[in-house]
């Protein structure tokens, strides 16, 4: 009973048993010590990690999806709706607050129609006919606090609010389409006189397009001009404003200006060739070059 | 240096004109050659001093070849950096055979260039070309709207088609209903009398031989011989007995018919 005694003394005397001052067997610590603590280099076993030889070694392993299971562009699904995406036509979006802020920096002039190469000359928009950019279109960003009488040109409205943003400050709003080679002109005219080609004939929307620019509730360049001239009065009277006289406008010359069809600057004509070191524009003096550009 | 002879297009550079009458290896596009004998006159006559000069601009020349570490080709870069008119080590560049290089070498140089300014227009072949491509693969405007026009009209024309189907369709519903219910009912009734008739053949079976039989078991083919057999046997036995009965009545009727002949015989004689 000796022994009973002494442990118990010892319990009696000794502290608590708590976490820290117990211990797992030395067995258990020696066998743990085994088997995670392995021995590196000339001692080890068996190498760690990446095997003698293989893919694993020389880190060619394929990348992820692509091992023995089926590759990852089979297993996902084929996208068809994005069939043709690549060759739509794009329209970097402006904004009408946008176009407000650039007159009021002094960057875009009111007083004079605004187009496509207007908002280009800011140098203030990624605008690039190499990513397919077709023009601008403008959203109805700001329309209430849209102020300014303009006379803009862009490429695509979708709101009809932005229209009626525009048409209530008694400016006038048309939508046009510039074909590709057009667009490159336009949207650098210093870098198209330096190559010393004449102006471009505009050519004529696409299939998908015609519609768009016919409309008349779309301000389309190849609308009826007295069809527009009503929708003007309906977007009036959906939106409740006044719609101002045109007549007594003192910019109405400005606010009239038009462009041809086939005409991408105000002034210039298609098939003339504007040459910047001598300050002069030559125009076609056959007929056969004169008719091809009017056509 | 960087003058050097030059050949190219004829009626691209009317400057070239002057140059006509002179030998065209040793024509260099700059140079004037009145200008050459006024700098002789006032040049220094010593031929020393000449030597030295000629020295001095060997070394000059040696030490800007050191000093130019760009890989450029040494006249574009001076041309360009110097804005002037470009001269071209190899008249037979690839460049100098388009269009479009004399083009914007006008829009640089302008007037002074001496490029006839026609270059910039396509030529009359090239226009006729032109005109020939976009009539083949374009459309005219008026063609695309016709297009536009005619797509609306078959849209219209395939909606007011479909409108005109579902009213026809809809006034027809009744009796399209009550075809459907009476197809149910037959379809039902044919079933119901399939499920008897094999009942009775399981019925039969099982009065033949005296327990429960499977339809699918050959017994019941069996059976079904057995019973038909039967039946031929019996329905043999009515044919004759059939056939017995009218050879009978036959007989009678021949038998009636003499009798009257009789009468008939000896009521005219009677007669007579």
């Amino acid at each position: 009973m000796a022994s009973v005694e002494k442990s118990l003394l010892m319990l009696r005397n000794l502290p608590r048993v708590a976490l820290n001052n117990i211990k797992e067997f030395p067995e258990v610590i020696k066998e743990r010590k085994e088997r995670h603590a392995l021995p590196r280099g000339k001692d080890a076993k068996f190498k760690l990690g990446a095997d003698h030889k293989g893919a694993a070694q020389r880190m060619s392993r394929p990348r992820l999806g692509f091992g023995k299971s089926t590759p990852g562009y089979l297993r996902v699904p084929k996208e068809y709706y994005y069939s043709g995406h690549h060759l739509l036509r794009q329209y970097l979006p402006i904004s009408l607050l946008q176009i407000q802020r650039l007159i009021d920096l002094g960057r875009l002039n009111p007083n004079e129609p605004i187009d496509l190469t207007d908002i280009c000359n800011t140098k203030l928009l990624m605008f690039d006919p190499n990513k397919r950019h077709y023009g601008f279109q403008l959203t109805d960003e700001g329309a209430d606090v849209f102020k300014s009488k303009i006379n803009i040109e862009v490429q695509w409205i979708l709101s009809e609010l932005t229209i009626a943003a525009i048409e209530r400050n008694g400016g006038a709003v048309t939508t046009k389409y510039y074909d590709i080679a057009s667009v490159h002109a336009m949207s650098d005219p210093r870098k198209f006189f330096s190559s010393g080609k004449p102006i471009p004939k505009n050519g004529t929307p696409p299939l998908n397009a015609i519609e768009y620019y016919t409309s008349a509730a779309n301000r389309g360049y190849l609308a009826n001009p007295d069809q527009i001239r009503m929708e003007r009065l309906k977007l009036a009277q959906k939106y409740g404003y006044e719609l101002p006289d045109l007549e007594k406008d003192p910019l109405k010359d400005m606010l009239s200006k038009r462009k041809d069809p086939r005409q991408i600057w105000h002034g210039l004509e298609p098939g003339w060739l504007v040459n910047l070191k001598d300050e002069v524009i030559l125009k076609p003096a056959d007929k056969e070059w004169i008719e091809y550009y009017k056509s | 240096m960087f003058l050097r002879p030059i050949r190219l297009r004829q009626g691209c550079l009317l400057s070239l004109k002057r140059y006509e009458n002179t030998s065209a290896k040793e024509v260099d596009f700059k140079t004037d050659d009145s200008n050459e004998e006024t700098l002789s006159e006032f040049g220094p006559n010593i031929p020393e001093a000449e030597e030295a000069m000629e020295r001095a601009e060997k070394y000059r020349n040696y030490i800007e070849s050191k000093r130019n570490v760009s890989r450029f080709s040494r006249i574009t870069a001076h041309n360009k950096y110097k804005n002037t008119f470009p001269t071209y080590s190899d008249p037979e560049a690839d460049f100098l055979k388009s269009d479009n290089y004399f083009r914007k070498l006008y829009a640089k140089f302008g007037k002074e260039s001496g490029i006839d300014v026609g270059l910039a227009w396509p030529s009359r072949d090239q226009l006729q070309q032109i005109i020939n491509e976009e009539k083949e693969y374009d459309l005219t405007l008026e063609q695309k709207i016709n297009a536009l026009i005619e797509r609306k009209s078959e849209q219209l024309s395939s909606y007011e088609k479909l409108v005109k189907d579902t009213d026809d369709t809809l006034k027809k519903m009744p009796a399209t209903i009550d075809s459907f219910y009476q197809r149910i009912v037959k379809r039902d009734k044919l079933d119901k009398e399939k499920e008897a008739k094999k009942q009775d053949v399981l019925d039969q079976a099982r009065e033949f031989y005296g327990y429960e039989v499977d339809l699918r078991d050959p017994r019941i083919q069996e059976m079904i011989k057995k019973f038909q057999e039967e039946r031929k046997v019996i329905e043999k036995a009515k044919k004759k007995e059939e056939e017995k009965k009218r050879a009978q009545a036959m007989q009678l009727q021949q038998k009636l018919k003499q009798a009257d002949k009789i009468l008939s015989q000896a009521s005219d004689e009677k007669n007579n």
